[in-house]
């Protein structure tokens, strides 16, 4: 544990020392108000009118919604950027445990992508005291939330993976990122092939990924039901376990080779 | 043959690195083969051979970066083993440390590895001893020179003292002051006999000047290693032309330096002779520059005894290989 605290310790020294991490946060929160405003132009005119119910939760969940990105330029400024570069090597010549190095990276950015989450519910939290002072979906819009974390680390996990394939920073954000959006035209097409399959198997295909994260952005019906946790944590598990083995399996590059 | 090339090593305690049958191949081309190291305790090895002969590729091995197609190898008596790993620093390649940091902290970050005292204390003396102390501690290291970077990859390396330092190329990039201040650093580290170094390079001249043990690797197999010849330590005649000669050698004699004036055969010239040992010739003329005297010539009678020796060593050692390889084909 003490190898594991001083090598996050230090992960997070250097990711908030990156002026492209600061720049990136500053684009991200940018973002999250555009597609606030958006949301709230949207829905100002239908039935989430201020004071109304559900309020909250479409704030923090739109807000939310972002987190999969934040997941994947994490896992490439973080992990992808110290394979190139060669740093990995530098962090293992010690004989720290590769394993060790993959948990403290992985560690790392799930701190920083709790850190952003807490901001985003922070920040619908005021404007639901501002808009809507009586509201009473705080539950609902907390619960959207921690699985909108749940659902960033599954990128997360995703973004790691990546970043093991190529060893490059480019390729992990621009894989990543298209894999998010391909995802929305992949879904929906996914989700009627597999209304010929077994129902669980139906939900299974369709609650995933792009499945999960739109419906985080305030349809809560999709959050209901409790296995659908479980599968996310599974999701995340295989991904780093692959992740794991690529670490294991491979050369440690000298970067730039 | 690689495998009776042990016998060149005297017989002692368990040996700081041996390597047993290793091969190391990329795909089709085979980067080592069958190589039979054995580095005794507390000497300063050479690792002699052109480049793409497979120096690095061995100390990467050497250092966990790579794994070996085959073969085995012990490092401070023991497997390959975080244990072993945390009691060695190295320097392969080139330093891989974080462009956007500071040298001091790129050390800090590696320091809490290796020290659980995480003083900063030792990061700056470390700093310090490697010449990088002052603003040049607090420069990106992205922005630093080569010769820079190469010293802070030297300071990581040094950390935590540890017992074994693999050390590929390091005076590569330095300019000849800096390169002569890395050798001193490396003879200092060795020279109490209680840390092994293995230090490559495709300079006789630097084995020489450097080490007490060598290697030599050409395409892929260790042609012949041992320890080099224990040569007296031959001074070096320094005959140096200065602006003020008379002025040089009161200073020269008052900083301790052997010095006396001679004069050309017809007498019209008149010149000094200092006396230094192999490789500290160049604190002569940095002494001299100190109080604003530059030499206009300076000429060495360099013993080059044991220069010819290893030279004669490598290339007969190469040149076996080589027919060997020829024949085959």
């Amino acid at each position: 544990m003490g190898e594991l605290g001083v090598l996050v310790r230090w992960e997070l020294f250097r990711l908030l020392r990156r002026v492209s991490m600061v720049v990136l946060v500053a684009l991200a929160l940018l973002l999250a108000a555009a597609v606030l405003g958006l949301t709230l132009a949207q829905n100002l005119g239908a039935f989430f009118f201020p004071g109304e119910p559900g309020y909250f939760q479409v704030t923090a969940g739109t807000l939310a919604a972002v987190g999969p990105l934040m997941a994947i330029v994490l896992a490439a400024f973080v992990h992808a950027a110290d394979l190139q570069g060669g740093n990995c090597r530098t962090l293992a010549s010690r004989g720290t445990a590769r394993s060790v190095l993959l948990v403290s990276k992985t560690l790392t950015c799930s701190l920083a992508l709790l850190v952003y989450h807490l901001v985003a519910l922070g920040m619908a939290f005021l404007l639901a005291l501002f808009f809507s002072p009586n509201f009473a979906d705080w539950q609902e819009g907390l619960a959207g939330v921690a699985v909108a974390y749940l659902a960033s680390l599954l990128y997360l996990a995703l973004g790691i993976l990546l970043a093991h394939w190529r060893q490059s920073v480019v390729f992990t954000v621009g894989v990543g990122i298209a894999f998010i959006f391909l995802e929305a035209i992949a879904y929906p097409i996914a989700g009627e092939l597999s209304r010929f399959l077994d129902w669980p198997l139906h939900l299974l295909t369709a609650w995933t990924l792009w499945g999960v994260t739109n419906g985080l952005q305030g349809d809560s019906e999709l959050l209901a039901p409790p296995w659908f946790i479980p599968i996310i944590v599974a999701y995340i598990c295989v991904l780093l376990a692959l992740a794991h083995l690529a670490f294991h399996k491979f050369d440690l590059r000298a970067g730039g080779e | 043959m690689a495998g009776n090339l042990t016998d060149n090593i005297p017989e002692a305690a368990t040996p700081a690195v041996s390597t047993q049958g290793l091969y190391k191949r990329f795909g089709r081309i085979t980067a080592l083969s069958n190589v039979n190291l054995v580095v005794p305790q507390g000497t300063i090895l050479g690792l002699l051979g052109p480049n793409g002969s497979g120096k690095t590729t061995l100390l990467s091995i050497l250092a966990g970066f790579l794994s070996p197609t085959s073969g085995t190898f012990q490092m401070l008596g023991e497997p390959l083993h975080r244990r072993s790993l945390a009691r060695t620093g190295s320097l392969i390649s080139r330093p891989l440390l974080w462009p956007h940091l500071s040298c001091r902290d790129n050390l800090r970050c590696l320091q809490g590895l290796v020290d659980k005292t995480s003083d900063p204390e030792k990061v700056d003396q470390l700093l310090e001893e490697v010449g990088l102390a002052g603003d040049a501690a607090r420069r990106k290291f992205g922005q630093c020179s080569t010769g820079m970077r190469q010293r802070l990859g030297l300071a990581a390396a040094l950390l935590g003292s540890p017992d074994l330092l693999l050390l590929d190329e390091p005076t590569t990039g330095l300019d000849p002051e800096g390169m002569v201040e890395i050798r001193e650093l490396i003879k200092d580290m060795g020279k109490d006999g209680s840390r092994t170094i293995i230090m490559s390079s495709h300079l006789l001249h630097e084995v020489e000047l450097t080490c007490d043990h060598y290697a030599i690797i050409y395409r892929g197999n260790l042609v012949d290693q041992g320890p080099l010849s224990a040569q007296p330590s031959m001074p070096t005649s320094l005959i140096i032309s200065t602006t003020d000669n008379t002025r040089a050698l009161d200073h020269l004699s008052e900083m301790g330096w052997s010095a006396s004036t001679v004069r050309s055969a017809n007498g019209t010239q008149e010149a000094l002779t200092v006396t230094t040992e192999p490789g500290k010739e160049w604190m002569v003329a940095r002494d001299l520059a100190a109080v604003g005297i530059f030499p206009e010539r300076m000429s060495a009678t360099v013993p080059a005894v044991s220069s010819v020796s290893l030279e004669a060593k490598y290339l007969a050692a190469v040149g076996r290989e080589e027919t060997a390889a020829d024949r085959a084909s």
